[in-house]
């Protein structure tokens, strides 16, 4: 997983980084449209499109017997479970494409929450980078620092959560490195993007021990050394909100409706049965 | 189609134009409508004429000095009686009291003597469903916003020229007349009331929940290194049983004993002692998946010897506000999102903690420097974004803070001790960086432009209390069953059949009107000549302990307002106190006690609802007014002239 998501984060730096100056609305809907173009050529390509044509007309045959039949319970019923069994079937159709298109919407979709979905911390505006940590590391009070980065006021060690806290202030804008440096001389770093106005960089609220879901979550950076006594660090960047007719929308919701109404828009023109 | 002869053309022109100039006088008996010009009315809250005279002299406001000279600076009498949310309905509607039906903070519904909002009220849903104990409103309830009258913006509104109201006091809900606006003081907190604040406190003399006045004190410990605790909302109002709505948090503790990382759902904040948190989003819980948004922040008062941690009132969230406090609705959102969260609180500033000793002076002062920084950096985005027409903002923060901290200012004070010195440069600071605010908007102003600096009232320092319903009682007008219930809450222990005059709420006096009071006595051909009389006694009155008037002027209402139009809530009299004297806090809260007079011991020291005479406030212009004011009824009339409109009121308004 880490070798793949060292892979796409390249990928989609050089991507996206050439279109960090274009406003976030016009991005996130042009790889809606992308997406859209990718979901119906998987569906022409691996899907059975005469079947699944046949079990669209079946369906709206059994809905317009449901309305022509209306007085008539029995066939309510029977046309009611004709479009039960024919939806099993179309679903079953779409399964193959679904599961394809899956797993490279869920990657492209972290990479692009990595890109759009956080603000970067404010200069001059103090945070608090919190550190979980196993109970031998907290005792030898790992140091905090980074460069454009000033760090106020001691570490707090709080126990009953097993986490460290560290007041910072960022004082340069863009990309710095935090290094929690231990005792032992151990360095763990934690990728910070201080904002330069409302830029567009990639940035990672989180850095943790090896897991699956975070992987696939946070794939910016590499899991943390299992035996550093860090199990995770957190940065608190916002969350980005995209503006849509008045209205704050993050900007997944966004990318999900556009992606949809691209693909329905795009269906026929291209001759794609969904 | 054939053209027009070129005369003909003409003519028809100058006949169309002159309709349109009859249309809009007809509308509001105004002349030409000046469009494109930008005003900036600046309302500040309780800004003394005295005290500024005094810094001016001193030299310290070197923006209003220049105010002064390039336009003028006046005293500007204030309302009857001189109380913010009645002032500032008189200076939005051009009416007096009783034509505005704003008297006090609090009104009395005169059949139950229980006690209400002045300025708005929530009208429940009028159909609910119950099933066993739940109950669901089957349509929704709403807001109403009490002051009458006609809103000076509405004016301009309606002949096209835009208007930013922001925090404009009595204008909750908001009148939803204005292009943009912002709910100011009167906007309740999440509880609905004027701000509810819970300290929580491990000291061994908190056993149980305390409610005191403003706020509510609750036990906690530190059990293994977290503190844990509830923050009340308001009941649930699907719940049949009043039962409160809440929010569970955490305080751990870290290991040093010094800080604690507060955690409220997905929420953390680190916290050293002494220091306030950022806002804090919470959320209500109201069904599954569906909370009511709110916002607070914490106070870390100490960890050792006693854990306390003092919780603001919740706020209505700016981003999702459960009730209206801004037009448009995504008003409030904007700002938030322009200049961060802020209280949306009208009365931010918890000097009700203060006064029963919740927050030091110091707490009290670092939370009126957050809510300071707040308005001001709105204000700047604000100020940023005015093009033209009328901007209006209102500045709160030197009047609660002079509440409070003027007895440093006062040696005289009965209650001055040598810690007060420490505080005495406090509130001429305050005035110093209002400065610093008026040169920003004289920055943003054009040739044409004009700047007005307002106040709703002034200062004075309040040594003595007046218990207005002992005052009544001991000279016949008033008398008890039970003389030890009188001195509980809401005049309990009165005895109705008896008493001829009660006082509720800081300047008002009324009379147990028959017909109006549930066991009223009084006749209402007796009322006029029983008010008058009560006045006259009252003005005689004499502070045994200064051996000066306590009283110079008692208002018979009936007289003094030219509208009647609230004959329910209005008082018949309002009190006019003496310079430094005002009525004692238990007396306006319905209590009989055994002393008229006592010495005034709390830290609530300097206040304005006295005898308007006392108390003006400030009126700085950039340039001569068209139509010159100098009291704040008149203002409104004065800025609309501005714009060309005159005919404001459209009703009498003066007696």
């Amino acid at each position: 997983m880490t070798l793949v998501n060292a892979l796409l984060v390249r990928l989609a730096d050089a991507l996206l980084a050439p279109l960090a100056g274009l406003p976030p609305l016009a991005v996130v809907a042009g790889c809606a449209l992308g997406s859209a173009l990718a979901v119906l050529g998987v569906m022409r390509f691996t899907s059975n499109q005469v079947a699944l044509g046949l079990v669209k007309r079946r369906i709206h045959a059994a809905l317009l017997e449901m309305r022509l039949y209306n007085d008539d319970l029995r066939a309510l019923l029977r046309a009611q479970g004709e479009v039960l069994r024919h939806n099993l079937s179309y679903v079953g159709l779409s399964l193959v494409p679904l599961v394809i298109t899956a797993v490279p919407l869920t990657l492209a979709i972290a990479q692009l929450q990595a890109w759009y979905g956080y603000t970067g911390l404010t200069p001059g505006t103090p945070v608090v980078v919190t550190a979980a940590v196993e109970r031998g590391a907290a005792a030898t009070m790992p140091r905090l620092e980074g460069a454009g980065v000033e760090v106020t006021g001691p570490p707090r060690y709080f126990p009953t959560l097993g986490e460290m806290t560290w007041r910072i202030v960022p004082r340069a804008p863009g990309p710095t490195t935090l290094r929690l440096v231990t005792a032992g001389g151990t360095v763990i770093e934690k990728q910070l993007h201080v904002a330069t106005g409302d830029d567009i960089a990639r940035r990672s609220p989180l850095r943790e021990q090896p897991s699956f879901v975070g992987q696939l979550l946070y794939p910016s950076e590499p899991p943390l050394d299992a035996s550093a006594g860090v199990t995770a660090i957190r940065l608190p960047y916002p969350e980005r909100l995209l503006p849509v007719a008045g209205q704050a929308v993050h900007w997944l919701y966004v990318y999900l409706a556009l992606t949809f109404a691209f693909v329905l828009l795009l269906r026929k023109p291209l001759g794609v049965v969904i | 189609m054939t053209p027009l002869p070129a005369r003909t053309r003409t003519a028809g022109a100058m006949l169309l134009a002159a309709c349109a100039v009859a249309l809009a006088a007809g509308c509001g008996g105004g002349a030409h409508v000046v469009a494109g010009q930008k005003v900036i009315v600046l309302g500040i809250d309780g800004f003394d004429h005295q005290l500024t005279r005094d810094l001016l002299a001193a030299g310290r406001l070197p923006n209003l000095a220049r105010l002064a000279q390039q336009g003028g600076f006046t005293p500007l009498a204030t309302s009857t009686p001189p109380l913010s949310p009645v002032a500032w309905s008189t200076f939005i509607t051009g009416l007096d009291p009783g034509a505005h039906g704003i008297f006090d903070f609090i009104h009395r519904e005169p059949d139950t003597l229980a006690s209400f909002l002045s300025t708005s009220r929530t009208v429940p849903p009028g159909k609910i469903l119950t099933l066993g104990p739940w109950q669901f409103p089957l349509s929704s309830g709403r807001v109403e916003l009490l002051r009458g009258g006609e809103a000076f913006w509405e004016v301009l509104e309606a002949r096209g020229i835009e208007t930013t109201i922001v925090r404009m006091p009595a204008n909750f809900p908001p009148s939803g007349k204005a292009t943009r606006e912002l709910s100011g003081m009167g906007t309740p907190d999440m509880l609905g009331t004027y701000g509810i604040f819970t300290l929580f406190s491990s000291k061994p003399d908190v056993f149980e929940r305390r409610d005191v006045s403003g706020g509510v004190i609750q036990p906690i410990d530190v059990i293994d290194g977290v503190a844990r605790g509830t923050i009340e909302g308001p009941p649930h109002p699907y719940r049949i049983t009043p039962t409160p709505m809440a929010v569970e948090f955490a305080a751990h503790v870290d290991a040093s004993g010094e800080a604690v990382l507060i955690v409220v759902g997905d929420e953390t904040r680190v916290l050293e002692v002494g220091e306030w948190s950022s806002w804090v989003p919470v959320g209500l819980p109201l069904l599954p998946f569906q909370t009511l948004p709110g916002e607070v922040r914490f106070l870390l008062k100490s960890l050792t010897p006693y854990f306390e941690l003092y919780v603001s009132p919740i706020n209505l969230d700016p981003y999702a506000p459960a009730l209206p406090i801004s037009t448009p609705g995504y008003y409030a959102a904007e700002l938030a999102d322009a200049e961060g969260r802020f209280y949306t609180q009208g009365m931010p500033e918890d000097t009700r903690a203060r006064n029963v000793e919740a927050l030091t002076a110091d707490e009290l002062l670092a939370q009126a420097r957050l809510t300071a920084d707040e308005t001001r950096r709105q204000f700047r985005y604000v100020l940023d974004q005015f093009r033209d027409g009328l901007l209006f903002y209102y500045f709160g923060h030197v009047d609660q803070v002079s509440h409070v901290m003027w007895r440093s200012l006062d040696p005289g004070h009965p209650a001055y001790t040598e810690a007060d010195a420490r505080y005495r440069a406090v509130i001429g600071d305050l005035y110093v960086e209002m400065d610093a605010v008026v040169g920003q908007a004289m920055a943003a102003l054009g040739p044409n432009d004009l700047l007005v600096v307002m106040s709703d009232h002034g200062f004075a320092p309040w040594r003595r209390a007046v218990n207005v319903n002992s005052w009544l009682r001991d000279h016949g007008y008033l008398a008890v069953t039970d003389a030890r219930a009188a001195t509980a809450p809401g005049l309990a222990g009165v005895d109705w059949t008896k008493t001829r005059a009660y006082a509720v709420g800081l300047n008002g006096v009324y009379l147990n009107l028959q017909g109006r009071e549930s066991k009223g006595i009084v006749p209402p051909a007796e009322a006029s000549r029983l008010s008058a009389e009560i006045a006259a006694a009252m003005e005689g009155t004499v502070d045994p302990a200064t051996n000066t008037p306590a009283i110079t002027k008692a208002f018979v209402t009936a007289a003094a307002f030219a509208g009647r139009a609230y004959p329910r809530i209005e008082p018949d009299i309002v009190v006019g106190y003496a310079r430094g004297t005002r009525v004692a806090s238990d007396s306006a809260l319905g209590i009989v006690g055994p002393d008229v007079f006592s010495d005034n011991r709390e830290p609530w020291s300097g206040d304005h609802s006295m005898d308007p005479a006392h108390v003006p406030g400030v009126l700085f212009t950039s340039r001569p007014l068209k139509v010159p004011a100098d009291r704040l009824q008149e203002l409104a009339a004065s800025i609309l002239a501005e714009f060309g409109v005159t005919g404001f009121p459209k009703v009498r308004s003066t007696p």
